[in-house]
């Protein structure tokens, strides 16, 4: 759950299928999260500079700008490279070699996934991240 | 005159088989790759046919064996048959140029025998090395000099070992270490000199990386240790599996998405996470959708797996075109009223019959029209179209409309499977085996064409022909 004494956290939901973005963000709302939402990797990226996220689930397949593309255009902006990305792919697509780490991929979940297992992901990354910023804080 | 004793002529004899298979031992053992013939054998034929005693019948077949070839030998041995039919014997000079004669035949027929088989090897499409213990190339077919170069397959050098990836070059040495019969398969990408690298023209610097599979073997029977590599060019096989591996991809995306849509609103309702009655009725629409999209998929799936295997089976009867073509307009009618499309039916020709599986060409009618109605603005048009080409003697149905269209670089891929224009996802949904499955059905069930023009922005105009009926042609 989120932590009760810190603002919720801003999660952004990317996924060209529509569905989807509606299922995770319904999800993440119920959950205490704030949830902005993008259709492709170029709306998320306008997003990303203006709202302030946290955390993206983006989808790996997406026409355009693939998950990958967008955390690369994330990876080499200073202030993006610091959110973590969680993503969504059809299992057996594998990443490359090194691919998910040169891009700063947090996890990797596979679809169909459980909406509760997701939550407890972003959880779980939202607390590393937490942790993360403390001990720089203190550093 | 000296007359030589049968003893010296025998051992005469028997130097000259030794001088036939030395100076043929290259062709020998070549043909010893492909052929149970040996160097063995081959010394063995020509020692049988010096010591044996002549008979007019081994004469006369061997004439004819050569005759096709050697027409000028075929005279002297059908001389030496006829002589020796005639009864001459005991005289050492007629043995001797009996044993002479059939020496030259023998020589002859094996000459053919490794000018076929040389032929043979030069016919492949592999490249063929026979390689010996010292890693000299002994032989190389054609293939193998259109690979490696006149250079790098010159006999008597090591220049094709040489030019052998490391791992390759290991196996031919423990192969040729190794007993006879001893085979070894390599895989690995190779630095070839493109065909143009030959002795009269410098050396070139255009190289290719290509995928192959050596096959090393030691070949049996070989008065010496002898390797054959034989190379295979995989680039095709490897094109193969990255076009099944990139299918398999879109296969497992495309399930994938509409099951994790059912996954996470199944959850959802049975978590009682949808207290609104509007969510929960969405979720319940969007449920029938994706089992509806799975369904669709499938069946597309199965349609164009059963056509390409040539599995499918097709019910051809007299069709109608211009009639099925308006059944399907009053189809589509509904969804088209839907989104304020008008849907015109334009014939310019009426009767036009076709021999045709009539639920499969109606599927591809009303894909491209629901595809037209999908994707064009509220408001547009979409218009069918009926015509005979009376040169092709086929009958044309076109769609157009006024919608997105499609870019130019789009068009090569859009027949394809799963091939989406990118940005039309946004604005319908389809499985990507639409235009797949009707070009299947127009081009490999009947035998027609498909294609399509179109300009973004402007619009498009898909269209198929497949052949009238001819007088006298009728279903089964």
């Amino acid at each position: 759950m989120q932590d009760t004494n810190s603002k919720p956290a801003r999660i952004l939901v990317v996924d060209d299928e529509a569905h989807i973005v509606h299922v995770v963000a319904l999800k993440l709302r119920n959950a205490g999260f704030q949830v902005e939402t993008a259709g492709d990797g170029d709306e998320a990226l306008t997003l990303l500079q203006s709202c302030g996220i946290d955390l993206v689930v983006t989808d790996l397949q997406m026409p355009m700008m693939s998950g990958i593309e967008l955390a690369r255009a994330m990876s080499k902006d200073a202030v993006l490279a610091n959110i973590p990305v969680l993503m969504l792919t059809a299992r057996g697509h594998l990443l490359r070699d090194g691919e998910a780490d040169s891009v700063h991929i947090a996890r990797v979940v596979h679809k169909p996934f459980s909406p509760r297992a997701l939550v407890a992901e972003i959880e779980q990354l939202l607390a590393s991240q937490r942790d993360r910023d403390t001990h720089r804080r203190v550093a | 005159m000296t007359r030589p004793r049968p003893s010296q002529l025998e051992t005469s004899n028997t130097s000259r088989a030794v001088v036939v298979v030395s100076s043929s031992l290259l062709a020998g053992a070549v043909a010893a790759v492909i052929a149970p013939v040996t160097i063995q054998q081959l010394g063995m034929d020509l020692g049988v046919a010096c010591t044996a005693a002549l008979s007019s019948a081994v004469a006369v077949g061997l004439s004819r064996i050569v005759s096709r070839s050697a027409p000028r030998i075929n005279e002297s041995s059908v001389s030496l048959a006829d002589q020796s039919s005639r009864g001459v014997h005991g005289s050492i000079v007629a043995h001797s140029s009996i044993e002479s004669a059939e020496s030259v035949l023998r020589m002859k027929a094996m000459e053919l025998r490794l000018d076929e088989r040389t032929r043979l090897l030069d016919g492949q499409s592999d490249a063929v090395v026979l390689v010996d213990a010292h890693g000299e190339t002994r032989h190389a077919n054609l293939a193998a000099k259109q690979w490696f170069g006149e250079r790098g397959t010159t006999l008597g050098t090591s220049a094709f070992i040489k030019a052998l990836p490391e791992a390759a070059r290991r196996a031919v040495t423990g192969v040729v270490a190794s007993a006879c019969g001893e085979r070894r398969r390599v895989e690995g990408e190779l630095v070839a000199v493109a065909s143009c690298d030959t002795k009269d023209s410098p050396r070139s610097t255009e190289t290719k990386k290509t995928p192959v599979s050596m096959h090393i073997t030691h070949l049996a029977g070989a008065a010496e240790p002898l390797v054959a590599v034989v190379l295979r060019d995989l680039t095709a096989e490897r094109e193969a599996d990255r076009l099944k591996a990139d299918f398999i991809a879109k296969v497992n995306h495309e399930l994938r998405t509409p099951l994790s849509s059912l996954r996470a609103y199944a959850e959802m309702l049975g978590d009682g996470e949808l207290a609104d009655e509007s969510e929960r009725a969405r979720a319940a629409r969007v449920i029938i959708e994706s089992t509806e999209r799975l369904s669709a998929l499938v069946d597309g799936m199965l349609d164009i797996s059963a056509i390409e295997s040539g599995m499918a089976r097709a019910d051809f009867v007299s069709c109608d075109i211009a009639s099925l073509c308006t059944e399907c307009v009053t189809e589509q009618r509904l969804s088209a009223e839907a989104r304020r499309i008008e849907l015109h039916v334009k014939q310019r020709t009426t009767g036009a019959m076709a021999l045709a599986d009539r639920t499969l060409l109606k599927q591809v009618v009303l894909n491209l029209l629901s595809n037209a109605i999908k994707y064009t603005p509220e408001g547009g048009r979409v218009e069918i179209e009926v015509d005979l080409d009376n040169l092709a003697r086929s009958v044309v149905v076109s769609v157009r409309d006024n919608g997105l269209g499609i870019p130019i670089h789009a068009i090569p891929r859009l027949f394809g499977k799963f091939y989406r224009v990118a940005g039309h996802e946004k604005v319908a949904k389809g499985t990507g085996l639409g235009l797949n499955l009707c070009r299947n059905i127009v081009e490999e069930l009947h035998g027609g064409q498909i294609g399509v023009e179109s300009q973004v922005g402007e619009g498009s105009r898909f269209w198929f022909a497949i052949p009238l009926e001819q007088a006298g042609r009728k279903a089964a």
